[in-house]
């Protein structure tokens, strides 16, 4: 009997905050609780991962990534035969070397522009992907579970493999800090003291392939993608430090995926509305960015107002700063 | 089994055949445009924001035209909300991803809102996905045609304001033509084209054929009007060829995304200009043309003192294999006898490399003042450069000098 049945949206933290304290195995979770774990675990990891996309202006290479993948989950399910851990991996691995490296080959030896190096490449892929998986399963029912996730089928051993990914991340975060904040913005310094920006720039794809293989049961191949932006993007309106930016797009994750699965459960419960979980979220982090930005409307319209002696206090900064 | 001219005739296939085509055609067209401006991302936009609209419609409508009209909405509100985005200082690319994410999200909650409420329906809404051209009929092929005109037509008339627009926008504003009207031209374009293919490509492959035949025409053409026409063609018939796959049970859309992939991979790597294996081949030519020069010129300047193929390789450098192998080259070129020694052939061959090198010091020292000592290295690359007419002007310059700045003779060579 799963005791968040029926549970309306305050209901539901009340039956997790008291669960919380039975420290129960986790093979007794329930699929709320899974749910909730994978999710906010996969918040935090690629928001980190996010942050430096985001100020690397790499959200598009990201986007062509979470297109290849599609043909590494095939070919670990064709190859090995399975889509359980160790096989996806090295698929999600293959995947995401196979599409970086053909983008750069035709950025730089092709000659090719980025964008449109970019957008041949996701679609080749995608479509050998959908090709290679109508010969093999002859349904589009996995093509249609990777490109949306499923959030309904995940079960312990998920949370597991997040956990081992955000922790990853995690520690990925700490130790190569400063490598990647060099490369990403004092290109020049960043040579002139040994680090590669381009070995950076592959390292950092290999954990976005990382993060989307064990996001795509999930949220899907397209929404991680939506996870990776977005929360780093809300975050920058915000704040103005890198280390601020990833903590704060990990808060705002976190937040977006406690609040999506109980609302996924107060629909479920009040409106008898069965509503896709991760499609919540992404609206959820939607909303967030949204309303991020109206706030700061209103308080930059706020500060309009206060004027000394008769100068808008926010044109004296600009002239000071420059900012 | 038809061949792929029955494709086109056959009452029953023609209806799925025509339609992908006349689509791809429009789509391949106005991917030019984007691809000159370095816009090809948008097409993505579209095609993912689409599908919120198309959920919506379906679920109000019940109908395919309820579901264009939703889509169609749904990818305007996008790039509006993406060019707000980039106008308040979001990074175009940051912009595209957010807007794109989010309205896919959005379709995603939508859709399973639909899986619930009628699951028929939802069926349907996944066909948008990934197209289902084979339920094309023939009414299909009159809407396709009248959209690919329409296309046609829009670009055809403005043609001269868009490639001023497209190649220099600064020209354009001072000749008074405003980027407005243009731009949401260009857009609307765009959104026609990607929308209608939804049934034939589907929403996720659009992009292939926006980008592919615009990516294979530009290794052909280098002039606006000639890619359009070629992008054109060549989304056309990797609509055709794709169709064609669909018979043997492959999915239509990615197998039109993948032919057309196809070909402008093939196309970027042998055009004849422009393509990658052809650059490569340029340079392996000419750098086998320097190793021969260098062989014959060592020899050439050794006389008879060059015996063995270890002084030679002193001489020369580089790997003993391929030395072996140049020599080998030389030999049935006639330059150079059965052993190391030049025929008479060679030995003019020898002389014109010799003379270039030692005119091109010349005319550094004497025509642009550079020091004596500097000029060697510069004069051992442009001796496999100069051409005879290079040659001729230099002689006449210099008033046909004799001697080099190093006092080394200068050879004549008789024509």
């Amino acid at each position: 009997m799963n005791p968040y049945t029926d549970q309306t949206f305050w209901g539901f933290f009340a039956t997790a905050f008291q669960r919380l304290f039975q420290l129960l195995p986790l093979d007794q979770w329930t699929i709320d609780e899974v749910q909730l774990a994978v999710l906010a675990l996969l918040g935090v990891g690629s928001a980190l991962v996010g942050s430096w996309l985001v100020v690397r202006r790499m959200a598009l290479m990201a986007n062509a990534l979470s297109h290849g993948l599609l043909i590494g989950i095939v070919a670990a399910y064709a190859l090995i035969g399975s889509t359980h851990f160790p096989a996806l991996l090295i698929g999600a691995l293959l995947a995401g070397c196979v599409t970086s490296g053909c983008i750069e080959w035709l950025t730089r030896v092709v000659r090719l522009s980025d964008d449109a190096a970019i957008s041949l490449i996701q679609s080749a892929l995608f479509s050998l992907g959908v090709v290679a998986l109508t010969l093999i399963t002859r349904d589009s029912h996995i093509g249609t579970e990777i490109v949306m996730g499923q959030v309904d089928a995940l079960h312990a051993d998920d949370v597991r493999q997040v956990a081992w990914v955000t922790l990853v991340n995690g520690l990925m975060g700490l130790l190569l800090f400063r490598g990647y904040l060099i490369t990403s913005f004092d290109s020049a310094l960043a040579r002139s003291l040994g680090f590669s920006s381009a070995w950076y720039g592959r390292l950092l794809m290999a954990q976005v392939s990382l993060t989307s293989i064990v996001a795509f049961r999930a949220v899907g191949v397209v929404l991680v993608v939506g996870l990776l932006i977005v929360p780093p993007l809300t975050a920058r309106l915000w704040v103005h430090r890198i280390g601020h930016l990833m903590l704060l797009a990990a808060g705002i994750s976190l937040c977006a995926a406690l609040v999506g699965v109980a609302l996924s459960r107060h629909m479920l419960s009040v409106y008898q509305m069965p509503l896709s979980t991760s499609g919540i979220v992404v609206v959820l982090l939607g909303v967030f960015y949204v309303g991020s930005r109206a706030a700061i409307a209103v308080r930059h319209w706020l500060a309009g107002r206060e004027r000394i002696d008769g100068v808008d206090k926010y044109k004296i900064l600009d002239i000071k700063y420059k900012i | 089994m038809s061949n792929l001219w029955d494709l086109l005739i056959d009452p029953l296939l023609r209806g799925p055949t025509w339609g992908t085509i006349l689509v791809c055609g429009a789509l391949a067209a106005v991917g030019v445009l984007a691809y000159v401006r370095r816009t090809t991302q948008v097409g993505e936009l579209i095609s993912h924001a689409a599908y919120p609209g198309v959920v919506v419609g379906l679920l109000l409508t019940g109908s395919p035209a309820g579901a264009i009209a939703g889509a169609a909405l749904s990818a305007l509100i996008a790039l509006g909300c993406m060019g707000r985005l980039t106008r308040r200082g979001l990074s175009p690319d940051n912009a595209l991803a957010l807007v794109l994410a989010l309205f896919f999200g959005a379709g995603l909650l939508l859709a399973s809102r639909a899986q619930f409420l009628d699951p028929r329906l939802f069926r349907q809404v996944q066909t948008y996905l990934y197209g289902q051209a084979p339920s094309m009929t023939d009414q299909h092929i009159l809407l396709y045609a009248a959209l690919a005109l329409t296309v046609l037509l829009a670009i055809a008339i403005c043609f001269k304001e868009l490639q001023l627009w497209s190649f220099d926008p600064t020209q354009a504003r001072l000749n008074g033509l405003g980027s407005r009207p243009l731009e949401l031209m260009f857009i609307g374009l765009l959104t026609l084209s990607v929308l209608a293919s939804l049934k034939a490509v589907g929403i996720v492959l659009a992009t292939a054929m926006l980008v592919a035949p615009a990516v294979a025409a530009r290794q052909f053409n280098n002039r606006l009007d000639r890619m359009l026409l070629w992008g054109a063609l060549i989304g056309m018939v990797s609509g055709w060829l794709g169709l064609y796959c669909s018979l043997y049970g492959l999915p239509a859309g990615p197998m039109v995304a993948l032919i057309s992939v196809a070909i402008a991979l093939a196309s970027l790597l042998v055009a004849p200009r422009n393509g990658l294996l052809v650059r490569l081949g340029r340079m392996a030519r000419f750098r086998r043309q320097c190793i021969d020069e260098n062989i014959l010129k060592a020899i050439w300047r050794a006389g008879d003192g060059m015996t063995t193929l270890a002084q030679l390789h002193n001489c020369v450098g580089g790997r003993l294999l391929s030395l072996r192998w140049a020599l080998l080259r030389l030999r049935r070129h006639g330059w150079l006898t059965a052993r190391i020694g030049l025929t008479l052939d060679g030995a003019q061959r020898a002389a014109v490399i010799v003379r270039r090198h030692r005119l091109w010091e010349a005319y550094l020292v004497t025509s642009l003042g550079v020091g004596i000592e500097r000029v060697h290295p510069s004069a051992e690359e442009m001796e496999h450069i100069l051409t005879p007419e290079v040659e001729a002007q230099l002689v006449q310059l210099l008033r046909d000098p004799r001697h080099d700045p190093h006092n080394q003779p200068i050879p004549q060579v008789p024509r």
